[in-house]
């Protein structure tokens, strides 16, 4: 059934990921899906198969084993608990990686959030923020690819959420507090991004895009944007 | 009907179990209030500082009114004599505990400590307030009681007077959580 | 609070009340005249009278929720085209209908028709009472349900119409008017939800003080059906969770009108007070609508399998289990919210355990069936419908449970059908299941089976094509509370799924036609009732259809454990609790 469905989106239903972590991220959601997916079936089963004996057709009921049953309900519920410490054991580490600090020498972009733009503020040629040549746009988060990206995210007002579902990140954005999260690109090209958190009448709106760019098209943008950052002050904004 | 239903569990305390049910709930109303303004005091640094405009006189002679209105509840009940003049003396000491408070508001909110005045007076105004109109219930059920017990009319059950007497214990408890957030610095 | 000196003093008075209610009540009917009909019903104290005014004040509030749902979808499905009834969707309304489609639903139909209905007309009969423990407390609280309903649908009207920041309120969109555009709504709102919660928590000191002090002799708590158990739950977990929610609205009404900054983060305050103090509420409050429904197929499976419940005590100790562990999973709404990243590992500890006592509930309701006579009905096939569906919303809980996956669901569409499909399941699978199973006991009539089938399998099928595309969108990454899905790129392909669910939902609603009809038929010329239809072995049945004033005309004492059937030559029988 999916699988015709799948050809009408570009990336099929369960988007391709294009950051380190979204592998892990996918084999801990595929892992999920084949446990409770198991359970989902027994339980169907079992349901549809005493209903189906009861209703007469499997031969005259008989109430035997009761005792039996309770233990066995019991049981049960104790593999439960041991498959949801299967999920645990597998996840944390992953959440982990999430949110960590990023390892080795990341390029900090600054995301400051605000009803409905994100505004983010990326190092210039010097790979530093807050100097002279930092390229700010809005709506557009431009990396290079294969250089692990610390965002620094911020809000000016209300709640938002900066998503980027390609890359399994998603991390709502406060005010008063800057809240760091990190992630390496792993795939050039154009992904979205996204509020994920009601924040105004035009939440709906408030998208823009992950540009991941090769390292050549990456110092082309550097140099593009700060030739236009020196020339007109607002030509970048888009 | 009632005569089918004599053998049940407890028709009788149903009241109080009434009684105590409601103010559970009350307990953590109060105690999220109170607990997040813990935090606030805990995070904020001018606290204490704040804390040292309320007069420390008032609260002492406040806390004395609430618990002299305390000691009006008969410790059994059963045997309370005269219950109107000690109704009388609870709501005497509610309302006296509420005019110190009212006059507590007045000055502080003269001086220029609004509730928008940073978060102390924030939640000051906030838990003083609500835990000012539970006296203030307290009181008007006490003064209807004394008006009752007063008239003789039919004789005051006494699951009301238990049930007002474990509501004016939860109403001193609050209080003394309040003073050791506003007043201890 | 003004209320406290109702119950404060009910103790005594109820005796005197009740007694003299029903002595009139049974003169009026000795004399062969009806009391006039309007004000005798409207200040009644009855249980029975209040239950059927929850139900009234459910149905009414459900038609608004569903017709915001109706608004909802048909925007999500054909964006910016006007829809049939209502015109052309704008996204501050479409803001304040999301809004309003969640707050109504949970806190005005859920929790009324599952506490306020059901819980206030069978928790009495069924453990063998004449009245709630406090009759006038219980008037109190359906008024103040009434005129919570009359704040909330008020905001309609105001200028900038009603709150538009979700059912969760997040602070600061909800704090300052600039943000929303929304004034006076917002604060009605917060109004509506503080006296909502008045008024269940009212309703939750009667039933628990009645299951507890009132029950019939020889009524021992193993006695007690599982029905009550959950009632009794739901109102602790309400009365214990309520509180914090209560005291946010407080704060919140301070903040935005008398300045102070309890949420405001640039004077000390802090967003994420709001969100821990809403979820401490709000898992709770999920339990509170989840058990009663539960408790409904708890009652229905016995009685059309004729057999015992399996492992009934068992499963008591579960739902207990799940209430008390429900008071520590709240921050599985907050993994991605900015609180300190290192809470999330004890929190979604908490959270995928308490999949254990619901697994334990589901295993047991799911052997209740082995072995069993099924006697087919409408109610057995909405309870057994419905515990198919809520699985499904069951397990994919799990998924939001591990923060790492619930990192890329959070906020998606995924997490829209999840709840959907355990709320639906429990408020509309469950309440139809009550209904079709308790109304020839409130009616005294009949209601007609094979509508009642037809019924059950159009809105079991049609609930299933509504929600299962949802969770397709959901790992799609399709955001929740997205006024206008084609404004992305990545999710246009998507919107033939919003379509397909839109389409299935208004065949959802229409086929509701069925039951309505069912309904007044039946009222008017369906089959006469005996005191005991299907064969249940609980209290209510003990009565005569419809319970007469004073609900049992002759002392119940009960000699046993609900749920027994004699098991011989091949026939079930049930043994109800009154019989010896
Ligand atoms: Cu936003
Ligand atoms: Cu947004
Ligand atoms: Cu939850």
């Amino acid at each position: 059934m999916a699988g015709g469905l799948l050809g009408s989106m570009d990336s099929g239903w369960w988007p391709r990921g294009s950051s380190s972590f979204a592998a892990e991220v996918d084999g801990l959601f595929f892992l999920i899906a084949v446990i409770v997916g198991a359970w989902l079936l027994l339980c169907q089963a079992a349901l549809f198969f005493f209903l189906w004996q009861a209703s007469g057709r499997g031969g005259p009921g008989r109430l035997r084993g009761l005792q039996i049953e309770t233990w066995s309900i019991v049981t049960l519920a104790v593999a439960v608990l041991a498959c949801d410490l299967v999920v645990e054991a597998y996840g944390h580490p992953i959440w982990k990686l999430i949110v960590s600090a990023p390892r080795g020498n990341a390029l900090v972009v600054q995301v400051q959030a605000r009803q409905f733009v994100w505004e983010i503020r990326h190092p210039g040629a010097d790979g530093r923020l807050a100097t002279e040549d930092d390229i700010e746009v809005q709506n557009e988060l431009h990396v290079p690819v294969g250089v692990p990206i610390e965002l620094h995210l911020r809000s000016k007002d209300v709640i938002h959420s900066f998503f980027l579902p390609t890359v399994r990140l998603k991390q709502d954005v406060l005010p008063g507090v800057e809240i760091r999260r990190w992630f390496l690109p792993t795939r050039v090209g154009r992904f979205p991004l996204a509020c994920a958190e009601l924040c105004g009448f035009a939440h709906y709106r408030m998208g823009g895009a992950l540009i991941v760019h090769d390292p050549e098209s990456y110092q082309r943008w550097l140099a593009a944007g700060a030739t236009a950052i020196g020339g007109l002050e607002q030509g970048v904004r888009r | 009907m009632s005569t089918a239903q004599q053998p049940m569990v407890g028709a009788g305390r149903s009241g109080l179990l009434g009684v105590y049910w409601f103010l559970g709930s009350e307990a953590t109303l109060f105690g999220a209030l109170i607990v997040a303004a813990a935090f606030f005091r805990l995070g904020a640094a001018g606290w204490s500082d704040t804390a040292r405009h309320l007069s420390l006189h008032t609260a002492t002679l406040a806390t004395v009114c609430l618990l002299g209105a305390t000691l009006g509840f008969p410790g059994k009940v059963e045997v309370g004599f005269r219950r109107w003049k000690r109704m009388l003396l609870v709501s005497i000491g509610g309302s006296l505990f509420l005019v110190l408070k009212a006059g507590d508001f007045v000055q502080h909110w003269n001086a220029g400590f609004r509730p928008d005045a940073g978060l102390f007076w924030a939640a000051f105004y906030l838990l003083t307030g609500l835990h000012g109109l539970h006296v203030l219930a307290g009181v008007i059920l006490a003064g209807w009681f004394g008006w009752l017990e007063f008239r003789r009319a039919p004789q005051l059950p006494l699951s009301w007077l238990r049930g007002l007497r474990l509501y004016w214990y939860f109403v001193d408890t609050v209080w003394f959580c309040l003073l050791g957030l506003f007043y201890a610095g | 609070m003004d209320w406290n000196k109702a119950f404060a003093g009910e103790g005594v008075e109820q005796e005197v009340g009740s007694s003299s209610n029903t002595a009139t009540a049974r003169l009026a009917s000795a004399r062969g005249r009806r009391p006039r009909l309007w004000p005798a019903w409207l200040f009644s104290t009855d249980h029975k009278i209040i239950g059927l005014q929850y139900l009234g004040i459910s149905v009414v509030m459900a038609l608004v929720g569903v017709f915001g749902a109706y608004v909802l979808r048909w925007q999500l499905a054909f964006p910016g085209t006007p829809a049939p009834l209502y015109g052309i969707v704008d996204p501050g309304p479409y803001n304040a209908w999301l809004t309003m489609h969640g707050t109504i639903m949970m806190f005005f139909v859920a929790m009324p028709l599952l506490l306020g209905a059901f819980g206030n007309y069978f928790v009495p009969l069924m453990v063998g009472a004449e009245d709630m423990a406090f009759p006038r407390l219980n008037m109190i609280s359906v008024w103040t349900l009434g005129l919570a309903c009359l704040v909330l649908m008020a905001s309609f009207l105001v200028a900038e119409g009603p709150a538009a920041a979700g059912w969760t309120n997040y602070v600061p969109l909800s704090a300052d008017p600039v943000y929303t555009g929304v004034t006076l709504g917002a604060d009605l709102w917060l109004v509506a939800v503080f006296l909502d919660f008045a008024a269940v928590l009212m309703s939750g000191i009667n039933v628990l003080t009645t299951a507890l002090n009132l029950r019939a002799p020889g009524l021992t708590l193993p006695r007690v059906p599982l029905f009550v158990w959950t009632q009794v739950i739901a109102a602790v977990l309400f009365l214990f969770s309520a509180g914090p929610l209560m005291g946010a609205i407080l704060m919140l009404l301070s903040d935005r009108h008398l300045g102070s900054g309890f949420f405001a983060a640039e004077r000390g305050g802090s967003p994420l007070l709001w969100q821990h103090l809403f979820w401490f509420f709000g898992h709770p409050e999920v339990y509170v609508i989840l058990l009663p429904a539960l408790g409904i197929f708890l009652e229905i499976f016995p009685t059309f399998a004729r057999r015992p419940v399996a492992a009934a005590r068992v499963i008591v100790v579960a739902l207990w289990t799940s209430a008390a562990l429900s008071f520590v999973v709240w921050a599985h709404h907050m993994f991605v919210s900015g609180m300190s990243p290192a809470l999330a590992l004890p929190f979604s500890i908490t959270t995928i355990i308490i999949s254990v006592p619901f697994a334990v509930v589901v295993f047991a309701l799911i052997a209740t069936l082995r072995g069993g006579m099924l006697r087919p009905s409408t109610a057995m096939c909405f309870a057994v419908g419905g515990l198919a569906s809520f699985l499904i919303g069951g397990v994919t809980g799990i998924f939001l449970g591990a923060p790492a996956v619930d990192m890329y669901l959070h906020d998606t569409y995924f997490v829209v059908a999840h709840f959907h499909y355990t709320l639906f399941p429990a408020v509309v699978l469950g309440g139809f299941a009550g209904l079709y199973y308790w109304f020839p006991k409130v009616t005294g009539r009949m209601l007609d089976e094979r509508l009642g089938k037809w019924h059950c399998w159009c809105t079991l099928v049609a609930f299933q094509a509504v929600f299962l595309p949802l969770f397709f969108l959901g790992v799609h990454g399709h955001m929740r509370r997205v006024y206008d899905p084609s404004y992305y790129d990545f999710l246009r392909p998507g919107i033939f799924l919003h379509q397909m669910a839109t389409v299935a939902a208004v065949v959802l609603v229409l086929s509701q036609a069925l039951v309505v009809w069912n309904v007044i038929r039946s009222l008017r010329k369906g089959e006469k009732a005996p005191s005991n239809p299907w064969g249940g072995t609980t209290l209510e049945w003990a009565t005569t259809s419809p319970p007469v004033p004073g609900n049992f005309s002759e002392p119940v004492v009960v000699a046993h454990e609900p749920y027994h059937y004699t098991d011989c030559d091949r026939r079930r029988e049930p043994v109800p609790q009154w019989m010896l």
